[in-house]
């Protein structure tokens, strides 16, 4: 049980490392002009509006994505004790579900509009596999609808408990 | 909006991708046996990353049968999906088709990272080795099929907690 813990939030330390480093470095390049790999020098006054905000819609998913993945770790611990019936967890999943879902809705929309980016910016336009969203809009669609599942199974624990 | 049915038809768009992408697969592949020419559809890594030609066609060969495998799994889903839709949470089929749909998931997905890291190990000229999006998605499907598996012992539980229910009564 602890080093389940252990493992599942070292990954999530490590998941959220990549993905702030991946922003720090795109965001310092695209939004002040300070490039750490020379990839373009790029002069920020040169840089239209619309890959600035393209930038930006993507930043916004990633952090959606990781505030998501902590939400519903941090209630976890429920669900391996084996407390499914909690009205925590029901809670919990609805929350994580919309923030997987709408991250998958923002991601997915911002990698089809870098599909026609210039070549020179897609250094800075890393994790935009369209895989990975549409994986991530399953998942919230399912939390969601594990929700309902769970809602149905507490009314029916209720029930049992109180026929005793 | 119905968060299952936009979850029926999502899983109905990709199921049609991947089973159009799997038999192009094949047909080329077909064609390169038979020794047909052809330059509108070629394969997806380029033959000179590889150091024979042979490695290529089995490193694609293995793909195309792990991508079955994850059509498998989401046709289980999207029959699991479909009685959720009914509203029928307590149903053994459903129970059964969660658990196995999440078993294959998660077999085809570490299949695929193997295939993937030791085709860049053995097979490869040039290796590339870090955290990509790749990477990402293969722990995103290890992660749902987990999922999967887990709730479908959730639902083993609250089936165990109906049916007695049922004869309290």
């Amino acid at each position: 049980m602890r080093k389940l813990k252990l493992g599942i939030s070292t990954l999530f330390v490590l998941l959220s490392i990549a993905v702030l480093t991946n922003i720090v470095f795109s965001s310092s390049a695209i939004f002040f002009g300070k490039d750490f790999f020379y990839k373009i020098y790029p002069n920020s006054e040169l840089i239209s509006t619309s890959v600035k905000i393209l930038l930006a819609l993507k930043i916004l998913a990633l952090l959606i994505f990781v505030y998501a993945v902590f939400l519903f770790i941090k209630e976890m611990r429920l669900f391996s004790m084996g407390q499914f019936f909690n009205s925590k967890l029901v809670k919990c999943f609805s929350r994580s579900g919309w923030l997987f879902f709408i991250s998958g809705h923002l991601g997915l929309i911002t990698s089809f509009f870098v599909f026609f980016l210039d070549f020179r910016y897609l250094a800075y336009f890393q994790i935009d596999s369209k895989s990975l969203y549409v994986m991530l809009m399953i998942i919230g669609l399912f939390l969601i609808l594990f929700r309902k599942v769970l809602e149905n199974g507490i009314y029916l624990k209720q029930e049992n408990n109180l026929t005793i | 909006m119905n968060s299952a049915k936009t979850l029926y038809s999502i899983l109905n768009i990709i199921m049609f991708l991947l089973l159009g992408a799997i038999g192009l697969g094949i047909f080329v592949l077909a064609l390169m046996l038979f020794g047909v020419k052809q330059d509108f559809i070629g394969l997806k890594y380029d033959a000179l990353v590889f150091k024979t030609k042979a490695t290529l066609y089995v490193f694609t060969f293995l793909e195309l049968v792990v991508y079955v495998a994850f059509v498998v799994a989401l046709w289980k889903l999207r029959k699991a999906t479909k009685l959720l839709l009914k509203k029928d949470f307590y149903n053994n089929e459903l129970i059964i088709e969660m658990f196995t749909s999440g078993q294959l998931m998660v077999l085809s997905s570490v299949a695929l990272w193997f295939i993937d890291e030791i085709g860049n190990m053995f097979y490869k000229r040039q290796i590339t080795l870090g955290l990509s999006e790749k990477t990402l998605v293969y722990l995103l499907i290890i992660a749902i099929g987990l999922f999967l598996m887990l709730f479908s012992t959730v639902l083993r539980d609250t089936k165990a907690i109906k049916e007695e229910n049922d004869l309290t009564i």
